[in-house]
């Protein structure tokens, strides 16, 4: 099955002739759409209505400027140099593969025919045939490709040809630079090398700009550069390469990269840094300049707290990629982009980078904000104007608002990306290894950030929910819940009290369960680890309590010279208790080292709470209670987003059964 | 001609082919040899469907696999999720359940989940059967496709699925005639209208 092309001025017609042989064309073939096709000399005749129009054959040696093409495909395909390939690895004359596509198969008969034609020296072109592989699509008349390739000189000379050149070339190393096919690429020419979409080409040379070297399994071949994209690595396997493989000269040859390959590869990467740069502080620069400035002349609608709730600190982000952006293009060279350094300017900047942090915790509750906002006709009215007015694209301020939040987890992945082409010789190879780790770091901590930030809001909402807190809030020292469980607890008269655990870091504190509510704690007690000892007891006698343990141990609280003895119900319930005690003095010890939380960011968490009770003071409070005590058990952890939930009112009922919702 | 517009997230762990699969989708609107995968920030894509036209924005999630507390950020608002494993990889999949769920706790049954199986062109390092796919799909009632990013199958029908799975003109949004209303200049206080919204601060 064929599919024929045809452009004329203003239109392109598409259509299947229902046989394989191609020969047939030559006598005018109907196609689907009630055109009817004759092959002539030079000319593709296309009658359609009974109306003869001749399209010329697009050759691609003359045809540089076609501005009527209509396809997908890149245009305009340039006119290859009559050049042989710079490196050939393979002495063998060109086979085409058993792997190759059917459709190539199919080629290759006519490519018989027309080598026929050509060495009886009548110049023929022919016309081909794009093979769709996915032919199901069905957004109109889409095509992935096509390609019309010139066959006009005799096979012979040109293979000689080849042989010629690869005795005048020095063989050299094996390198590796895959590139992705885009589209099809379906051609005659025996030095060009046929592909479809998907297919992987190891590129081996990139000296010409419009038509590279490659090669796919055992055939090779030049093939135009527009049809396919460098391979841009996400894959964790090919994240090792540079690790190990393209940049150590001892590892295999194939897993270097050439110089030669990787300049160009690395301008476009640089290019695509500092573009996507751009584009981003354009996009910061529309909020502040379209949205917030205005906002800020509306003192009616916006006050300075809910500008500060919807924006956070974006105006201290775009005040900074500013500078960064020019950082990035004062360090970009202009005429060789490809020697461009541009890892100091992440390592200069890399502590500022944290305040992304503050924007990131901030943007659950912008979102929030906007929401409600969203529903007043009002609001939303302002909203649009502002886009409007600034001439933004078509994307609601929402999605303009998480850019900073993708950016920078992006750092690392363009960061990944430049070094993957800088070779270890380039002089910016350490620095961008440098920023490299110094943006994923960034990232985590931005990360660790925000997590710790979710978890402080949880343990403010649960303090709320119990009954009699005495003491200091629970902020006050401590921002993670690590453990909880029931436990017994001897008192010092001997008795067992039944308690629920619950293991902080920095403290142990143990409430009772409120029988009039169902799953309501009281506030019992507290004990500060950051001043005792946890004493392993054997099953047995205890002779200070005087009673019959099993699963037991002491704590002793040194400087109230106080004692407990806890009972767990089993003896792995008692060692996931101990792992947890352990676990809460590693964890006391990282924070410290890191400074992951802030002070103010607990106040700030404090005065959100206040607020949203007052807003909301009815119903939410047992119910946060009831999924905090559900998330317990099995990993010590509550549900990610409860705390937003709570504000969500529909959210608080069905919790249990989420496929209900 | 009003044009429904929704918000469509990629989400699954590293290397699976969400970036692909976008880049794949997209291909249509692109003509340059190399192609920005990472760097851009909006991508989105008007669809013609049988009855209406719809514009999907996408939102890939590449890069930010390992940060999981920032993923909620892009499940919010998300009208679809679109949750990806490799089929190469038995733990890609496992982690689904994890990403789904991730989505379900935000959104409710506000969304339309579609699971994909990618990477299908790897067929002889095939660890998930497509039956297992299904079986995962039903048992948390999402939709479910196997595609191949690199070969480009599936991957039309696999947001076209989508589309057409997403509902209609129901929400209706504001029409263009009232925009002219706001007034931004600092006219002083205009518009006395009651507040509709109130002050939540």
């Amino acid at each position: 099955m064929f599919e024929i092309f045809k452009m004329s001025s203003d239109k392109l017609c598409v259509g299947r002739c229902g046989s394989d042989d191609f020969n047939s064309l030559s006598n005018g073939y109907l196609l689907s759409e009630g055109i009817r096709v004759r092959l002539g000399i030079n000319v593709v005749h296309v009658i359609e209505n009974d109306v003869c129009t001749s399209v010329p054959l697009r050759r691609v040696s003359c045809n540089k400027t076609d501005r009527s093409r209509l396809m997908s495909t890149p245009h305009p395909i340039k006119t290859r140099l009559e050049r042989t390939p710079r490196k050939q690895r393979r002495k063998t004359p060109l086979v085409r593969s058993h792997s190759m596509p059917e459709s190539l198969d199919k080629l290759s008969k006519r490519k018989k025919f027309l080598s026929t034609i050509a060495s009886s020296n009548l110049h023929r072109e022919d016309v081909l045939c794009h093979y769709d592989n996915d032919s199901s699509s069905d957004e109109g008349s889409e095509f992935s490709t096509d390609q019309i390739s010139l066959h006009e000189k005799s096979l012979t000379s040109r293979i000689s040809a080849h042989y010629l050149s690869t005795l005048r070339e020095r063989p050299e190393p094996d390198t590796l630079t895959y590139a992705e096919a885009l589209w099809d690429h379906i051609t005659m020419d025996p030095e060009e090398l046929g592909f479809r979409a998907g297919d992987v080409i190891d590129v081996a040379d990139m000296s010409d700009k419009d038509w590279w070297w490659g090669a796919i399994d055992d055939r090779e071949g030049w093939f135009p550069a527009t049809f396919v994209r460098l391979r841009v690595n996400q894959e964790p396997s090919d994240l090792g390469l540079h690790a190990e493989g393209i940049l150590e000269h001892s590892s295999p040859a194939n897993h270097r990269i050439s110089v030669l390959n990787s300049d160009q590869a690395r301008e476009n990467v640089v290019n695509e840094i500092i573009n996507a740069e751009r584009e981003y502080v354009k996009h910061l620069k529309d909020v502040v300049e379209g949205y917030i400035r205005h906002a800020r002349k509306r003192e009616d609608m916006f006050s300075e707290d809910r500008i500060s709730v919807i924006f956070g600190n974006m105006e201290a982000i775009y005040e900074f990629s500013q500078k960064f952006l020019e950082n990035i293009e004062s360090s970009f060279v202009k005429e060789h982009p490809h020697q461009s350094q541009l890892g100091h300017c992440f390592l200069e900047c890399s502590k500022e980078f944290e305040i992304y942090s503050d924007y990131c915790n901030n943007h659950p509750s912008a979102s929030e904000e906007l929401k409600d906002l969203y529903k007043n006709k009002k609001y939303r009215h302002f909203f649009e104007a502002c886009r409007l007015l600034q001439e933004m694209i078509e994307i609601p301020l929402e999605g303009f608002l998480l850019t900073p939040v993708q950016k920078i987890c992006k750092y690392p992945l363009q960061l990944n990306e430049l070094l993957k082409y800088t070779p270890v010789t380039h002089p910016d190879h350490v620095h961008i290894q440098g920023a490299l780790d110094a943006m994923k770091k960034i990232a985590t901590l931005i990360n660790e950030r925000k997590r710790k930030m979710e978890s402080i809001e949880k343990l403010a909402y649960w303090q709320t929910t119990v009954e009699d807190w005495q003491g200091p809030d629970l902020l006050e020292d401590s921002s993670e819940l690590i453990y909880a469980g029931e436990m017994n607890k001897v008192n010092s008269a001997g008795w067992s009290q039944e308690r629920n655990f619950f293991l902080f870091d920095h403290q142990l504190v143990y409430c009772k369960k409120d029988l009039l509510k169902k799953n309501g704690y009281s506030y019992k007690g507290r004990i500060d680890l950051d001043d005792c000892e946890i004493m392993d007891l054997e099953d047995g006698k205890d002779t200070q309590y005087n009673v019959t343990v099993k699963n037991a141990w002491k704590i002793h609280e040194v400087s109230r010279e106080k004692w407990y003895l806890l009972v767990a119900r089993s003896s792995a319930e008692k060692e996931k208790w101990m792992k947890a005690f352990t676990n809460e003095r590693k964890r006391v010890k990282e924070d410290q080292e890191n400074n992951f939380v802030p002070l103010y960011w607990k106040r700030m968490v404090l005065n959100k709470i206040k607020t949203s009770q007052e807003k909301q003071r009815s119903g939410g409070q047992m119910n946060y209670q009831k999924e905090f005590v559900r998330g317990i058990p099995s990993h010590a952890t509550l549900p990610r987003s409860y705390s937003k939930k709570v504000q969500k009112k529909k959210g608080w009922f069905g919790f249990g059964n989420k496929k209900t919702k | 001609n009003h044009i429904d517009k929704f918000k469509l997230s990629l989400f699954g762990e590293m290397g699976v082919g969400k970036t692909s699969l976008i880049t794949r989708f997209m291909y249509d609107s692109f003509d340059n040899t190399y192609q920005a995968t990472i760097g851009i920030d909006f991508l989105s894509k008007t669809m013609y469907l049988e009855d209406r036209t719809i514009r999907l924005q996408l939102w890939d999630t590449a890069g930010q696999e390992r940060f999981r507390s920032l993923i909620p950020s892009y499940i919010r608002d998300s009208s679809v999720a679109v949750v990806v494993y490799d089929i190469t990889n038995a733990n890609s999949f496992q982690q689904t359940s994890k990403w789904i769920d991730d989505v379900r706790t935000e959104r409710g049954s506000d969304v339309i989940i579609m699971l994909v199986g990618n990477k299908t062109d790897l067929s002889d390092k095939r660890q998930i059967t497509t039956e297992e796919g299904e079986r995962k799909a039903k048992e948390l009632s999402v939709m479910f496709i196997e595609t191949s990013a690199k070969a480009g199958y599936n991957v039309k029908q696999l947001f076209r699925r989508v589309a057409a799975a997403l509902p209609g003109m129901e929400q209706t949004e504001p029409k263009k005639g009232e925009m002219t209303e706001v007034k931004l200049k600092d006219t002083g206080p205009i518009e006395p209208e009651h507040k509709e919204g109130g002050c939540s601060c």
